[in-house]
């Protein structure tokens, strides 16, 4: 599959302070792509430097195969942005404001408008059109952003932070929309919430101190330990640990109280991590020992932190 | 995609829409209609003591008139009357005021042009769809065409008053003297704009482009009368004078074509070398 965006040795300084360093990043056609990192790490860098936000010192940047120059826009109506901390002007109505992006884009009178009902519906704001930036709160500016970088039907979609600062139901309203956009379109979206991270996209990049740690699929980054992680409805006793361990591939196991979940450690070489759940899952009712989740391999929080060497996302 | 000029039409035209739809475009507009009404009374007043009056009254009125103009313009009272015998004095007062008032328009009007979107980074939503020279262009002609409309608002305004006040009907000498005046008036403010433009893309804060421009206005006044009455050095003064973008724009009230030429050459240059400037660090910058 071609890449949507292909990044080559970005770098980009503020004074002495390196934002990236040398990015190498193909993120592919389709699909939703998340960027997670800790503060600082780069991700708001990366994306102004693809949007023609900011120039980058050195490296290139190309969107569906075009070449980006620095300091430019994009290629006209490939890319849909929506910038971390960008504003609406509040004294105007937000419709209004939207039809001027469109005509920007090259839509007629008519068009636009449209354009504007598409997308603000697709948000679930139909009825804000003709209201003022200033009468919406975050949580409605953050989807009309998003209803703004949808304009057009663009073929890669780039979401800055876009659940920062909601509340779990306008977040989860979000998640819904992020996986409605259709499958001919890319998105990439960077978050700090790793569980959302992990349960909308296919595919991530971890960026540190500007740096990319790793690239992969969100499965092969969480999965690549081979251990099993299980929220159990009461804790085990110690018999019932150390019958677990007696399962052939099961190398070790250990209750995490603070966090609720039995950790098992299984000898990847001996079983898939298929196989190693359905024996367990087998195990823990033999027990009497209900579980409400098992997940194979770390979460995406502890891969993170493993990968970045840090204490805690943030 | 539409064309470049097309986009900047768009610009331009959103940015003046965008003035006139607040309430502050609003109550400014209305304000400055008011004023202009006022200033057109006192001007048909003037007007009319010069139509009634006996001749040594007549004389009186017509003294009067050129003083207030020589005075705003820091012209000799012979300059402004050969204008003034050339055409309707109520309306080269009128002509005068708006050029008087020009640059505290264009400050108040123009000082916001690119500043204010970088500052909340509403800029971050048009940067991504129009290219930096584009949208630059835009929003200074937007500011030109504010400013332009808001002259001709209030030159209508008091060249209506005059001839409603001395019940007149206007003939084409009036009326082309008129759109010569909101001309006139118009151009000279470019370069303004132009230097409140390149501020605005220095400092990327529409307040501190506001205070930065007067700051220099009151400098080159201040340094430029020391160098002229502390050093008298007249060259000097002339050169420092230069340094602020309406300077010599009353020399475009005259019907002198020579020192016209010299005053539209100013103009041309300082506006050419600010938007220059101004576009050049605008491509270049973070937004």
């Amino acid at each position: 599959m071609s890449a949507a965006i292909e990044i080559r040795g970005l770098a980009k300084s503020y004074g002495t302070n390196k934002a990236l360093a040398g990015v190498d990043l193909s993120v592919p056609s389709g699909g939703v792509f998340g960027v997670v990192g800790p503060n600082g790490a780069g991700k708001t860098t990366l994306f102004s430097v693809i949007s023609g936000f900011l120039r980058q010192d050195a490296g290139s940047v190309s969107i569906l195969g075009a070449s980006v120059e620095p300091g430019l826009p994009p290629p006209p109506g490939t890319i849909g942005v929506l910038p971390q901390d960008a504003s609406f002007i509040r004294e105007l109505s937000l419709g209004w404001q939207m039809e001027h992006f469109c005509r920007l884009q090259g839509l007629s009178v008519a068009q636009a408008k449209a354009e504007v009902e598409r997308t603000l519906a697709l948000v679930g704001l139909p009825e804000v059109a003709r209201k003022r930036a200033k009468a919406l709160s975050h949580g409605m500016l953050k989807r009309v952003g998003i209803a703004q970088a949808l304009l057009g039907n663009p073929a890669v979609v780039i979401l800055d932070e876009p659940t920062a600062g909601l509340d779990p139901h306008a977040a989860r309203g979000i998640h819904g929309l992020i996986r409605s956009i259709g499958p001919d379109q890319t998105v990439v979206v960077s978050s700090h919430n790793l569980a959302e991270i992990e349960s909308l996209c296919e595919e991530i990049a971890i960026l540190d101190r500007g740096t990319l740690v790793r690239q992969d699929h969100v499965g092969r980054v969480v999965g690549s330990a081979a251990v099993l992680m299980i929220r159990l409805s009461n804790a085990p006793t110690p018999e019932q640990i150390d019958q677990l361990c007696t399962l052939p591939a099961i190398t070790s196991a250990k209750w995490l109280p603070t966090l609720g979940r039995l950790q098992l450690d299984f000898d990847a070489e001996l079983t898939s991590p298929g196989y190693a759940a359905s024996d367990v899952a087998r195990k823990l009712t033999d027990l009497d020992l209900p579980f409400v989740e098992l997940q194979v391999g770390k979460s995406l929080e502890d891969r993170f932190v493993e990968e970045t060497g840090l204490g805690s996302p943030s | 995609m539409a064309s470049r000029p097309l986009q900047v039409w768009h610009v331009c035209r959103f940015e003046v829409a965008r003035r006139l739809r607040s309430v502050s475009g609003i109550v400014a507009l209305v304000s400055l209609i008011i004023a202009s009404a006022v200033v057109g009374r006192q001007l048909a007043e003037l007007g009319r003591a010069l139509e009634d009056a006996t001749t040594g009254e007549q004389a009186d009125a017509f003294r009067m008139m050129t003083e207030m103009v020589a005075s705003m313009a820091d012209f000799p009272l012979e300059t402004v009357r050969s204008a003034l015998e050339a055409h309707s004095p109520p309306l080269v007062g009128a002509f005068a005021f708006l050029m008087f008032v020009m640059p505290l328009l264009a400050l108040t009007m123009g000082y916001d042009q690119c500043a204010g979107d970088i500052e909340t980074r509403h800029v971050r939503y048009l940067a991504f769809r129009i290219d930096r020279t584009t949208l630059y262009i835009g929003k200074l002609l937007g500011a030109w065409a504010l400013i332009s409309l808001t002259l001709a608002v209030a030159a209508v305004s008091m060249a209506g008053y005059i001839h409603v006040r001395a019940g007149t009907i206007p003939g084409v000498g009036d009326l082309v003297y008129v759109v010569r005046s909101i001309v006139t008036v118009s151009v000279a403010a470019l370069p303004l704009l132009a230097l409140l433009g390149l501020l605005g893309t220095l400092r990327g804060r529409a307040r501190r482009v506001a205070l930065l421009a007067i700051l220099l206005w009151l400098a080159v006044g201040l340094a430029s009368a020391a160098a002229r009455h502390g050093l008298e050095i007249e060259l000097l003064a002339k050169i420092i004078e230069s340094l602020w973008p309406t300077h010599g724009r009353w020399d475009l009230i005259l019907d002198e074509w020579g020192s016209w030429g010299e005053s539209a050459a100013r103009v041309v240059i300082y506006s050419v070398v600010a938007i220059g400037l101004g576009l050049t660090h605008f491509r270049r910058r973070d937004l």
